[in-house]
């Protein structure tokens, strides 16, 4: 029995430290790209010229429909950013709209050029959808603000180029050049975007391209980014425009922390199951064992629900005694586990071992421990209820 | 003339053993009465302790009619005979049958307990039986660390705990020396009169049978005597 309390301790606490630990990393993971490109975006359109929009009644609900893309003409971005601007704004759940023009260019310095992708932002609009105030290792805010020609730049760049705050750099795009001056340099955590991505005011960035009207697309931010699918499909829907949420944008990820999250949550499932199985066999012995104390029960006028209740009663206790300890010991293996030095740079970035606080993770691995011994201590303690006392008496004799 | 407490009317039982189909009874009818000891007597394999287990309740008869207190069990069900067991029957085995694992007082308590009986009046009352059976200075020692003698005494208080008008007493003084024999004899025969139960005792002892109030032979699943 004491196996299978360990074995129960085990289970729990290791189920709470894994899963602390991935969907920590997933967690922090989404942090970051939310903080970084938002959680939709709106961009491109088809615009459809014939016979391509259709009223459909369904249910006695009528709804627009397409139905073809033939003859349609493709928009790159959004061409009347005004007017998209006002009806996204009528959505409840989106709490921040920024006007995003992205384009290529060239960074060049006395040393070296560098390739890097322009986003064209209003900063008090940008800083809406994103945590890019928080991401910014130098510089600030202010300094964008206050000045036309500044420019944030990726940490990455930053270190490639030997660029500091204030540093003037010439930006080369595709019509016109411009000469900038360091506001801030920021790191996301995303290596990819960390070493390609600067921050220019929106104008610049479209005289940069030559572009004074339409192209841009918008990133927008939400109340609760849970919701962004299905309000991506709404204002997709509704506004004809691509619109991508977070989810879809970064399904490989997710994809591949939700495996890993399963495959975690399966594999330490193996151990409450074999604890499982140990108390089966404990109580099964115990059964065998205590046959005659069962018939001696039965004959002084205890019924089978009570004989239940005492092999129940004792997979209770230890089921209590489990979750004290394997919460306590997932808890402390939680706390132990984020302070472990590790460094990430890539999709994230990190030190340590990242972890998730999360009450689910402590319900699911108790759920989970619960179902396993109550079918471990139920059968015996059934088969212990249908002893027939006459039968143990006059075989014991 | 005491007023019959147990009626038992064209009992009959059998059981397989292997393949084969053992009549155990087969149709023994008699009455127990109140304020009296009724011996069972018969070779091994007669029906003795069989009989007691379907008085008992413990097991179901195939046919014929058991009456308590001038109320058929036959009808009752498994929870209801299980009540009444535990209530107006007080079973002793040969071999005691105590829980190892208990001390003497918890092992008497059990009954009332099941009963109902708040634990800590039902640990008094053990007590308190204990001590009329001359057990109490060994109230706390565990079943198994008391003598055969001690354990079938703790094993009678444990019987009376619940004050039942039948008592079942399936060869008490099978396992005991004579001394302790008379002991469990005289103790049953007492309790019996100033108790006003209702006792009936299955032995292989001649001399105790003769001593009871009445005497019941039984040879082959039948009542002979």
């Amino acid at each position: 029995m004491t196996m299978s309390l360990i074995g129960i301790i085990f289970g729990i606490s290791f189920f709470i430290v894994t899963q602390a630990q991935t969907s920590g990393f997933q967690t922090y993971f989404i942090r970051t790209i939310l903080g970084t490109n938002g959680a939709i975006r709106v961009s491109d359109r088809f615009q459809d010229m014939k016979e391509t929009v259709n009223k459909v009644s369904k249910d006695g609900k009528f709804k627009f429909e397409f139905k073809s893309r033939e003859d349609a003409e493709y928009i790159e971005g959004v061409d009347y950013p005004e007017k998209v601007r006002s009806a996204l704004s009528t959505f409840p759940s989106i709490n921040g709209i920024s006007e995003v023009f992205e384009c290529n260019a060239v960074l060049e310095t006395k040393s070296r050029n560098y390739s890097v992708q322009a986003h064209g932002i209003r900063i008090s609009d940008h800083i809406t959808v994103s945590e890019i105030d928080n991401q910014l290792r130098h510089g600030s805010i202010e300094n964008f603000l206050n000045d036309k020609m500044g420019i944030f730049i990726g940490n990455r760049i930053a270190e490639r180029l030997n660029l500091h705050v204030n540093d003037r750099v010439n930006l080369v795009g595709q019509k016109e050049n411009f000469q900038l001056r360091v506001s801030g340099i920021f790191e996301t955590g995303v290596s990819e975007i960390d070493k390609k991505r600067i921050y220019i005011s929106l104008p610049t960035a479209r005289s940069m391209a030559g572009k004074r009207f339409g192209g841009a697309v918008f990133q927008l931010s939400m109340y609760n980014p849970e919701n962004a699918r299905s309000i991506a499909a709404q204002i997709q829907q509704t506004l004809g425009h691509r619109t991508v949420s977070w989810q879809e944008r970064e399904k490989v990820w997710l994809d591949v922390f939700k495996a890993l999250r399963i495959s975690s949550a399966i594999t330490v499932s193996t151990i409450l199951l074999l604890s499982g199985l140990g108390m089966f066999n404990v109580f099964a012995i115990m059964v065998i064992e205590k046959t005659r104390d069962v018939a001696i029960l039965r004959s002084i006028g205890f019924e089978p629900k009570d004989i239940s209740a005492i092999f129940l009663w004792q997979g209770i206790i230890v089921l209590i005694a489990g979750i004290v300890g394997g919460v306590f010991f997932g808890a402390l293996g939680t706390y132990l586990v984020s302070q472990i030095p590790l460094e990430i740079r890539g999709i994230f970035t990190t030190d340590s071992f990242v972890v998730n606080w999360d009450i689910f993770h402590y319900i699911s691995a108790i759920l989970i421990a619960t179902i396993f011994v109550s079918i471990a201590s139920w059968i015996p303690a059934r088969r212990a209820s249908k002893v027939e006392p006459a039968k143990i008496i006059r075989e014991t004799i | 003339m005491n007023a019959p407490l147990l009626q038992v009317r064209g009992l009959t039982h059998s059981f397989l053993e292997g393949e084969e189909k053992v009549h155990a009874l087969r149709g023994v009818s008699f009455n127990a009465n109140q304020g009296e000891i009724t011996s069972i007597i018969g070779p091994s394999g007669c029906g003795k302790s069989t009989l007691m287990y379907l008085l008992g309740l413990l097991d179901q008869p195939d046919s014929g009619e058991i009456i308590i207190n001038n109320k058929s069990i036959s009808k009752l069900s498994e929870i209801q005979k299980t009540r009444l067991r535990n209530e107006k029957i007080g079973f002793i085995f040969q071999f005691h049958f105590l829980i190892k694992e208990l001390s003497a007082r918890e092992n008497v308590a059990l009954p009332a307990i099941k009963k109902g009986e708040n634990s800590e009046d039902a640990l008094e009352r053990a007590d308190q039986i204990l001590n009329q059976l001359g057990l109490g200075e060994k109230l706390d020692r565990f079943a198994n660390k008391l003598s055969g003698g001690e354990q079938q005494r703790v094993a009678i208080a444990r019987a009376l705990i619940n004050s039942p008008s039948l008592i079942l007493a399936d060869e008490p003084t099978g396992n005991l020396d004579t001394a302790n024999s008379e002991i469990v004899f005289d103790l049953l025969q007492n309790l019996s009169r100033e108790q006003n139960l209702a006792v009936l005792l299955v032995t292989h002892n001649n001399q105790l049978a003769k001593r009871c109030d009445r005497f019941i032979s039984m040879n082959d699943g039948l009542i002979v005597h």
